[in-house]
C-alpha cells in the first residue's frame, strides 16, 4: 500500500514538475526590450504588491528554472506569467490563472492567441490580460 | 583749411551711408514669413505624415500670427497630429478647447468627432460611443454626422451589438460618400448573431463534472487530456496517501488537487471566451473599418469624407 502511495505521489510530482519546469522566466524577463509591446503590458500587470504566490513562484524561477533550459512556448514564460497574475489578482485568482496557463500552453493556444517574436523565437502571445479580459476591467 | 567742395562731398557721403544703411546690408537678404507661407509650410509636413514637425510648425503659426483667422484650424490640426502620434489625452484636450471655446461649428463638429475617434483608437468604446452620439445629436445638418454614425456602427460591431450596429450604418444618409459602404456593413452586421458560439457556462459545468470535458467542448482536445490526466493522478495520489495513513501527504496532495480542479474549470471557461473572441475578431477583420482621417483635415471649414479600400 505504501509503495503505491509513493508511486502515485512520484507521478504527481513528476507531472507537476514537467509542466512547471518548461518556463525559463529569467531569460525572457531579463530582456524586455526585445518585445516593447509586451513589456508595456507587463508594466500594467505589475500593479499589485508582493504576495505569497508570487514569492513562491519567484523562488521556483530563481532556483529551479534558472538552471533549466528555455522550453516555454509562450510569452511571457509561465513563471513570469504566474508572478504577474499573482501580483495583479491576488493569491486565489493568481493560482487559478497559473493552473490555466499550465494546462493551455500547448499548440491549441496558438490558434486563438497569435504569436509574438522574442529574439529569434516565435512564441505564443499569452500575457495575463489575454486571460482575464472577460471578467477584469482596469479602473 | 579744407576746401569747401571736399567738405560738401564728405557730408553727402555720410548722408548717403546713413540713408542706405551699412555696406554689409547690401549683401545680406531679409526673409519675411507671412502667415500663408507658415501655414502652407506646416501643412506640407502634415501631408507628408511628419506629425511632430507639422504640430511644431502649426504651434509656430499660432505664436507668430495670433490674430490670424486660421488659428482655430491650426489648433485643430495640432490635435490631429497628436492623435496620429498616439498622444490621445493631449489630442482630446485640444479638441475639447475647440468644442468648448466657441470655434466655428464645422470645426467644432470635426474636433468633437476626432475626440471620439481618439477614444475609438484607444479601444474605449463606451466613451467613443457617447461622443459620436453627441456629434449626431448636435450637428444633424453637417456631413460629419454621417461619419459619426459610421463610427458608431463600428463601435457597436466591436461590442458585438449586431443589430444596433446595423441600425447605425443604416442611419448614414444617401447623399454621403459613406452611404454605399455603410449599406454593405448594415447587412453584414446582421450575420453576427449567426456566428459560432461556445457557451462559457456550459464549458465550466462540463469541466466541473469531468475535468477536461469543458476543453473538449470548446474543441481543445489536447488541453482536455492534460486536465484529465493531472486531476486523475492527483486524486489517485491523494486517495492512495490517505489509504496508507499518510494523512499529511494526502492533505497536501488534496490541497494541490483543489487548485488543479478549480483551475481546470477556469481554464475551460477562459477557453470558451477566447474561442468566441477569436471567431468574432476574424469576422470583423473580414469587414473594412478603415476611415481615412486625413480627409477630415481639409482647410476652409469643408469636411471631406471617404473610405479607403482594401485590395
Amino acid at each position: 500500500m505504501k509503495r503505491r502511495s509513493l508511486m502515485a505521489t512520484g507521478v504527481c510530482l513528476g507531472l507537476a514538475l514537467w509542466l512547471a519546469c518548461s518556463p525559463d522566466a529569467a531569460s525572457l524577463a531579463a530582456h524586455p526590450a526585445e518585445n516593447p509591446a509586451a513589456s508595456t503590458n507587463a508594466a500594467d500587470e505589475r500593479a499589485g504588491g508582493v504576495n505569497a504566490g508570487a514569492w513562491l513562484v519567484r523562488l521556483f524561477r530563481d532556483h529551479i528554472s534558472a538552471v533549466d533550459s528555455n522550453r516555454c512556448p509562450s510569452y511571457p514564460s509561465c513563471s513570469e506569467y504566474s508572478v504577474r497574475a499573482f501580483e495583479k489578482h491576488g493569491f486565489v485568482m493568481g493560482w487559478l490563472m497559473t493552473v490555466d496557463r499550465l494546462i493551455h500552453e500547448g499548440s491549441e493556444e496558438e490558434a486563438v492567441s497569435g504569436t509574438v517574436r522574442v529574439g529569434d523565437r516565435l512564441l505564443i502571445n499569452d500575457p495575463v490580460h489575454n486571460n482575464d479580459f472577460w471578467w477584469y476591467r482596469p479602473k | 583749411m579744407m576746401p569747401r567742395w571736399i567738405s560738401r562731398v564728405l557730408l553727402g557721403l555720410i548722408l548717403l551711408l546713413m540713408c542706405g544703411g551699412a555696406p554689409g546690408d547690401v549683401f545680406s537678404s531679409e526673409v519675411v514669413i507671412r502667415s500663408d507661407h507658415q501655414f502652407a509650410f506646416a501643412r506640407q509636413f502634415l501631408d507628408r505624415g511628419d506629425y511632430p514637425a507639422a504640430a511644431a510648425e502649426f504651434e509656430r503659426f499660432r505664436y507668430f500670427f495670433p490674430d490670424d483667422p486660421r488659428g482655430d484650424e491650426a489648433l485643430y490640426l495640432i490635435g490631429f497630429c497628436r492623435l496620429r502620434e498616439g498622444r490621445h489625452d493631449e489630442a482630446r484636450t485640444l479638441f475639447g478647447r475647440l468644442v468648448n471655446e466657441g470655434a466655428d461649428p464645422s470645426l467644432a463638429a470635426r474636433a468633437m468627432f476626432m475626440a471620439g475617434e481618439s477614444y475609438y483608437e484607444e479601444g474605449r468604446m463606451e466613451e467613443a460611443s457617447a461622443v459620436f452620439e453627441e456629434v449626431v445629436r448636435r450637428y444633424p445638418g453637417l456631413e460629419i454626422k454621417n461619419a459619426a454614425l459610421y463610427r458608431l456602427g463600428w463601435v457597436d460591431l466591436r461590442r458585438d451589438q449586431w443589430e444596433e450596429a446595423s441600425a447605425s450604418f443604416e442611419g448614414v444618409s444617401p447623399e454621403s460618400p459613406l452611404y454605399g459602404r455603410a449599406g454593405l456593413l448594415a447587412g453584414e452586421s446582421l450575420k453576427g448573431p449567426e456566428l459560432p458560439w461556445k457557451e462559457p457556462s456550459t464549458a465550466g459545468v462540463l469541466a466541473a463534472v469531468l475535468p477536461g470535458a469543458g476543453h473538449a467542448y470548446v474543441g481543445r482536445w489536447k488541453d482536455g487530456l492534460v486536465a484529465l490526466l493531472l486531476n486523475g493522478v492527483f486524486i489517485w495520489a491523494a486517495v492512495e496517501a490517505f489509504d496508507s495513513d499518510q494523512d499529511v501527504l494526502g492533505g497536501i496532495l488534496a490541497f494541490l488537487e483543489v487548485g488543479w480542479y478549480s483551475g481546470n474549470i477556469y481554464s475551460a471557461v477562459n477557453a470558451a471566451h477566447k474561442y468566441n473572441r477569436k471567431v468574432r475578431d476574424d469576422f470583423r477583420k473580414g469587414l473594412d473599418e478603415r476611415l481615412d482621417l486625413r480627409l477630415f483635415t481639409g482647410g476652409g471649414g469643408a469636411v471631406g469624407l471617404g473610405v479607403s479600400w482594401r485590395f
